[in-house]
């Protein structure tokens, strides 16, 4: 990420500017007035239960597409062609597990957060559990909103160059601080309404800059990717496999190992689980599940057509000289099809992007504190209903200022390998206790804890011995070498032996399952009351 | 949630022993619904992401394959790559018809049914 100067010349920030700052003052009067009173727990967690399924499923869309996804995955699509493509598939493939094994009967089973539907399942040894899924959930949710706090600053990057260290600082932590008065404030009802915009604007400026892009190449696709070919300096290479992960075996099982992730992980994210307990029907959660299928896969399609034009309308070289990232690709696109408009309309998209994400992990960082550790880790669910939400409310400052602490030490981390690392961690604690959860009768309390804390230690041992932390010159620490373990992303392992710990934790328990317990979370499970 | 029809008489919820009226023997079978979930979701699901994970390793370890020319640019890669696009909301619109014909309705009169075991419970 060198950068001399900024894509966008100053003189035109003024556009952009103005664009922010309606967003904010909008949400942030939205936030103030839909704010839940002290004592709605209800309402801070889930917000309204009665939207419409289309904006439920816009909320969700909003939740889920991370600035990672926005310049980062269609910079890598200028940059690599097919490659690239890939990434953009696995964010939409991973959306068909939720819809068609977790999500409605997570819904049915669950209140607030993730511990409530296991807690069900395990009413004796509820609090160690809770507490385990408590600190998988804040450790996913932590990576997740550090690697949107670090996208803010590849997005001021594009404005103003590299920015020096104060800077940067700064808009960490005014970002970081906008996200915390979001959640705290507002809760679960302005985090939607930030993220309903969101989808629109994005929905909206995708479409016009695809139509745009099309236009250039007479609306033919196949123009468009000989062209994309030509302009990207490797020809017909561009369109086949390898650019970016066919160097070596250990860069293929990388990718196999981040594609596991991709399309696992999606149902194990906190802020995602959430989401999907929110519609007060089952049928209304499948219903948005569907707009959210349909909008990530057409936003999934439109920012392929957008990264291959980066590379057809700009030119990858002039792409790589702006950020050797990738990054300001779209943004560069942007500036030639759309002009300054155009550009100012998708730097607030971004904007808008970071923050809604931000605000949905945040939230699902406080709840799983206040819900899960604190109102019925410590307090064995003796609180009162105001006393839960001020917990929330200040657990989503202290998330906040943690999250914007280890992103000001972690800076030059990659926003998109954060993310990713996420998706591992999820994909390899979370999921396997909601899948026994749901499905498997025998699971108790012993296999989830093993499932959960074997899960989450497996991954992150893997990644402290791997190439993020040490060995490399992109490493946290490149003087040192110890990684072992020659995969950036830990899924391909950590998620079988997350499966595997998990049925093991149940066998060995000495405790025989618990048929009636199942029979009634089955019932509740395939149709609960609505 | 009065659209189903109402379960067959026989099930009375006074004609089963207390035990039984509260876990159930409901006159839905619960193996039943789970089957229609489960063989459903499972399969398209194991479909999907095995679509996509084969298409990764396809195109590290047989590129090859993956860059025969279909038709002008269109490689063989690319095109696997909007198929499961296609296959994705072919699915979720396909899963969405299976639980709304054959899952719903079911589920819908065990739900009726506890409804109506929770009432007698109360008069009693």
């Amino acid at each position: 990420m060198t950068t001399a100067w900024g894509v966008i010349p100053l003189n035109q920030v003024g556009l952009p500017l103005v664009l922010f700052l309606v967003f904010l003052v909008v949400t942030m009067f939205t936030a103030i007035i839909n704010s839940p009173h002290r004592d709605e727990v209800n309402e801070f967690y889930l917000g309204s239960r009665t939207l419409s399924p289309l904006r439920y499923g816009m909320a969700m869309c909003g939740d889920y597409l991370s600035a990672a996804t926005l310049l980062g995955s269609t910079g890598l699509v200028c940059l690599t062609g097919y490659d690239g493509l890939l990434y953009l598939v696995g964010t939409a493939i991973g959306w068909i597990m939720v819809l068609l094994l977790i999500a409605e009967p997570l819904r049915n089973t669950g209140l607030f957060t993730l511990g409530d539907t296991v807690a069900l399942r395990m009413r004796d040894r509820q609090r160690p559990v809770r507490l385990a899924i408590g600190v998988c959930a804040l450790v996913v949710s932590v990576l997740y909103l550090v690697a949107q706090l670090s996208a803010s600053v590849a997005l001021l990057t594009q404005f103003t160059g590299m920015p020096g260290g104060a800077v940067r600082a700064l808009c960490v932590i005014i970002i970081g601080c906008l996200v915390v008065f979001y959640v705290a404030v507002g809760g679960m009802p302005s985090t939607t309404f930030i993220q309903v915009a969101k989808t629109a604007l994005l929905v909206v400026v995708t479409v016009v800059a695809v139509l745009l892009v099309l236009r250039r190449f007479s609306w033919s696709g196949d123009d468009l990717l000989g062209a994309a070919a030509a302009n990207s300096g490797h020809g017909d290479a561009y369109l086949r496999p390898g650019l970016r992960f066919g160097v070596s075996t250990t860069s293929k099982l990388d990718f196999l190992s981040l594609a596991l992730s991709m399309a696992l992980g999606v149902g194990g994210l906190p802020h995602i689980v959430m989401r999907l307990l929110s519609p007060g029907s089952a049928r209304q959660l499948r219903t948005a599940v569907l707009w959210t299928i349909g909008l990530v896969g057409a936003v999934c399609l439109a920012l392929g057509i957008l990264g291959l034009g980066a590379a057809a309308v700009v030119g990858t070289d002039t792409v790589r000289a702006a950020d050797s990232t990738g990054n300001s690709a779209v943004l560069l696109l942007a500036q030639s099809v759309g002009g300054t408009l155009l550009v100012a309309a998708f730097s607030c998209l971004v904007f808008a992007t970071i923050l809604s994400v931000a605000a949905g992990v945040t939230l699902a960082a406080a709840s799983a504190l206040a819900h899960d550790v604190f109102a019925h880790g410590i307090r064995k669910g003796r609180v009162e209903d105001r006393q839960e939400v001020a917990v929330a409310r200040l657990s989503a400052g202290a998330v906040g200022a943690l999250g914007i602490f280890i992103a000001l030490l972690a800076w030059d981390w990659n926003a998109a390998s954060l993310a990713f690392l996420a998706f591992a961690i999820a994909a390899s604690s979370l999921v396997p206790t909601i899948v026994y959860t749901l499905f498997w009768p025998r699971f108790n309390a012993g296999g989830a804890l093993l499932g959960l804390y074997g899960g989450l230690g497996c991954s992150v041992l893997l990644v402290a011995f791997s190439p993020l932390v040490s060995s490399t010159p992109t490493s946290l620490l490149p003087s040192a070498d110890f990684a072992w373990f020659p995969l950036q992303n830990p899924g391909i392992v950590a998620i079988p032996v997350g499966f595997l710990l998990g049925w093991l934790g149940t066998v060995l328990s000495a405790r025989t399952a618990d048929v009636a317990t199942y029979h009634e979370f089955e019932e509740r499970c395939l149709a609960s009351a609505e | 949630m009065n659209q189903f029809p109402r379960p067959p008489a026989h099930h009375e919820p006074g004609d089963a022993p207390a035990t039984a009226a509260q876990y159930g023997q409901p006159p839905v079978d619960l193996r039943e619904l789970r089957r229609l979930r489960l063989a459903f979701g499972t399969r398209a699901a194991v479909t999907v992401v095995g679509g996509y994970l084969l298409l990764i390793l396809l195109s590290g370890f047989a590129p090859g394959l993956m860059a025969t020319a279909l038709w002008g640019h269109l490689t063989f890669g690319l095109m696997w790559s909007l198929a499961l696009f296609a296959a994705l909301f072919l699915t979720a619109w396909r899963y969405d018809r299976h639980m709304r014909t054959r899952f719903d309705p079911l589920a819908g009169r065990l739900r009726a049914h506890r409804d109506r075991t929770a009432a007698g419970r109360g008069e009693r």
